[in-house]
């Protein structure tokens, strides 16, 4: 399994899910466990550049595929990626608890849809949950996050 | 203090580890953190007839397994936090429950282990036998008291209160038109 660019071996054990593998065995405590059944959408990452609940796939399902976690948005030194910055001038965030699961459905919704509409963003960012800012910000950094990137 | 960022948007200086995903929430530390699981009531009403963690405490990996009889407070019911002089029949949960369920998810046993998985498996192993009673459902359900939730609280009635302020009856008798309203209130707490 390839992870942010990285090749890893295979996960050994065959229950662990993709989510506990990636915060405990690769240290990419990045993406955040909410509630463990696909409801949060705070565990949400890229898999071969589509964001899927990592709390409800096996590590072993991701085998030969590409796994792209908030952590391989932008290296450590390097500018924020535009969502990222993008989340960051809206004031989309407030604990950042969920923010890495957003910002990894944004990046999803914008790679299918460049200017997304209003109704394409809540249907984007509808399998996220965030219990700080409310929503408005979120779709305000989405629009910002379409400026930054042309 | 100062008032020259009034109305002005202020940029907040703690995003970039949170959005880069360096944030440290409890469950990044590795610590060698326990990992724990409660075994939840499948009732909304019942009453606890034996439970059986002997099969649970004996899965390699587990520390502990806890029933309400296994806790020096077990048989404590928990503080009432806001004990409002109007509550005449406050009552609260325990920390799990020992004899009866009073909603479904109430939980009755909690594991310890070395790891979510194995907790997660001794949790399945608890056997819990319920007898199930009666279900009172909504406030106008409990109202009418057919079963009580609490035996020793009659009619299902915590609390009874009436808010007036200044003269209601003079105020209604005059007035040119009446509405009558009936609210839901979500509960701030249980």
């Amino acid at each position: 399994m390839k992870v942010n660019g990285v090749d890893h071996p295979a996960p050994t054990d065959t229950r662990r899910l993709l989510s506990d593998h990636l915060r405990h065995d690769l240290d990419l405590t990045g993406t955040h466990v909410g509630c463990e059944h696909g409801v949060c959408g705070c565990c949400t990452v890229l898999l071969d550049g589509a964001p899927i609940r990592s709390c409800l796939m096996l590590a072993v399902q991701a085998e030969g595929h590409e796994v792209t976690t908030i952590e391989g948005l932008a290296r450590d030194g390097e500018p924020l990626h535009p969502v990222q910055q993008a989340f960051h001038e809206c004031h989309a965030l407030q604990c950042g608890f969920c923010t890495p699961g957003f910002v990894m459905s944004v990046v999803g919704l914008l790679a299918q849809h460049a200017k997304p509409s209003a109704q394409e963003i809540d249907e984007g960012i509808a399998g996220n949950l965030c219990r700080c800012t409310g929503y408005a910000s979120i779709r305000r950094a989405v629009d910002r996050a379409v400026e930054l990137k042309k | 203090m100062t008032t020259r960022w009034f109305g002005a948007p202020v940029q907040r200086v703690e995003d970039d580890r949170l959005l880069r995903g360096h944030g440290r929430f409890t469950d990044d530390i590795a610590e060698g953190a326990l990992e724990c699981c409660f075994v939840r009531s499948p009732h909304a009403h019942a009453r606890i007839t034996s439970i059986d963690v002997a099969a649970a405490r004996e899965l390699p990996g587990v520390l502990a397994v806890y029933t309400a009889a296994d806790l020096p407070f077990g048989d404590v019911d928990l503080p009432l936090l806001i004990p409002h002089p109007n509550l005449t029949h406050g009552r609260t949960q325990r920390c799990l429950a020992s004899e009866i369920v009073r909603y479904a998810g109430e939980a009755v046993a909690f594991v310890v282990a070395e790891s979510r998985y194995v907790a997660e498996d001794a949790a399945e192993l608890v056997q819990v036998e319920y007898e199930p009673l009666p279900v009172v459902i909504t406030p106008e359900v409990a109202a009418a008291a057919e079963h009580l939730v609490h035996d020793d609280v009659p009619g299902n009635v915590a609390a009874e209160m009436a808010q007036e302020a200044g003269d209601v009856e003079a105020a209604l008798a005059k007035a040119p038109r009446r509405k009558k309203l009936h609210f839901r209130y979500e509960r701030g707490a249980a």
